[in-house]
């Protein structure tokens, strides 16, 4: 049940591996290939598909896995800004205020 | 920062995401039609634009991803800025209407009256801040 609630709270994060796994096997077998026939007409399908297609499914999961990096940022800047918020709800003008004292001795509070 | 900002739940904006959807579909497309027509050419250089073909998805793509990654990181600077600026009273996140400096009894430091440092302190307003011998406060910066 844990592990299936992490794989959704973090679905970008796995489909970012499977990606990256996923090209790196079309790679080997692209490389297993092309290795195996002496036709250059032959090996440039296998190229565009293996190559660089498999640069393109990388390229996929490393944007996925940085997004998710980026919201995880995103959210906890959520958090600061309600925490700093409720921070200065807590204490209403104990930061603002300040007991002036003028040159004649009298005191007034001033707030910002 | 306010809670309307805040309340959006991803980095990125719905614009930058569809781009970024259309580059990657796009891409996909010219890779499939590229790899298509270079299969069905007998020869390398019959080959060759249908490479040029799926690079250039490849290109598409690579665009639409760093332009999401990059607006993104661009509003999180944006938000942590002005969430620094937001916990840093006295540091120009406000127009200043108070031009006025003070300083405590016995201190070698003038500040703003809205300091954190003074605050809730008796403090001295100071006719001439600059001439008292008085170093301006490294928190408020006055």
């Amino acid at each position: 049940m844990k592990r299936m609630d992490a794989l959704r709270a973090h679905w970008d994060r796995g489909l970012a591996l499977g990606l990256t796994v996923i090209g790196v096997v079309m790679l080997v077998v692209g490389y297993v290939r092309i290795s195996r026939t002496p036709y250059p007409a032959e090996q440039l399908p296998l190229l565009m598909s293996a190559g660089v297609g498999s640069l393109f499914v990388l390229g996929l999961g490393a944007t996925l896995w940085l997004s998710a990096d980026l919201r995880d940022e995103w959210h906890k800047l959520d958090e600061l800004t309600t925490i700093s918020e409720d921070q200065h709800d807590e204490w209403p003008g104990a930061m603002d205020t300040v007991v002036l004292r003028s040159e004649d001795g009298a005191a007034r509070a001033s707030a910002r | 920062m306010s809670r309307t900002t805040a309340g959006v739940t991803r980095p990125w904006t719905p614009g930058t995401l569809r781009l970024t959807l259309a580059a990657n579909a796009l891409a996909a497309i010219l890779l499939f039609l590229g790899w298509y027509g270079a299969a069905r050419e007998p020869t390398l250089k019959d080959g060759a634009p249908w490479l040029n073909l799926s690079a250039f998805g490849l290109v598409l793509a690579a665009f639409g991803n760093a332009r999401l990654l990059l607006i993104s990181r661009a509003r999180i600077g944006l938000r942590q800025r002005a969430l620094r600026r937001a916990r840093q009273p006295g540091r120009g996140n406000r127009i200043e209407t108070d031009h006025r400096r003070v300083a405590l009894p016995g201190g070698h430091l003038y500040h703003r009256p809205a300091c954190r440092l003074v605050s809730g302190k008796p403090a001295d307003v100071l006719p001439l801040p600059g001439r008292t011998g008085l170093e301006p406060c490294g928190w408020c910066r006055p």
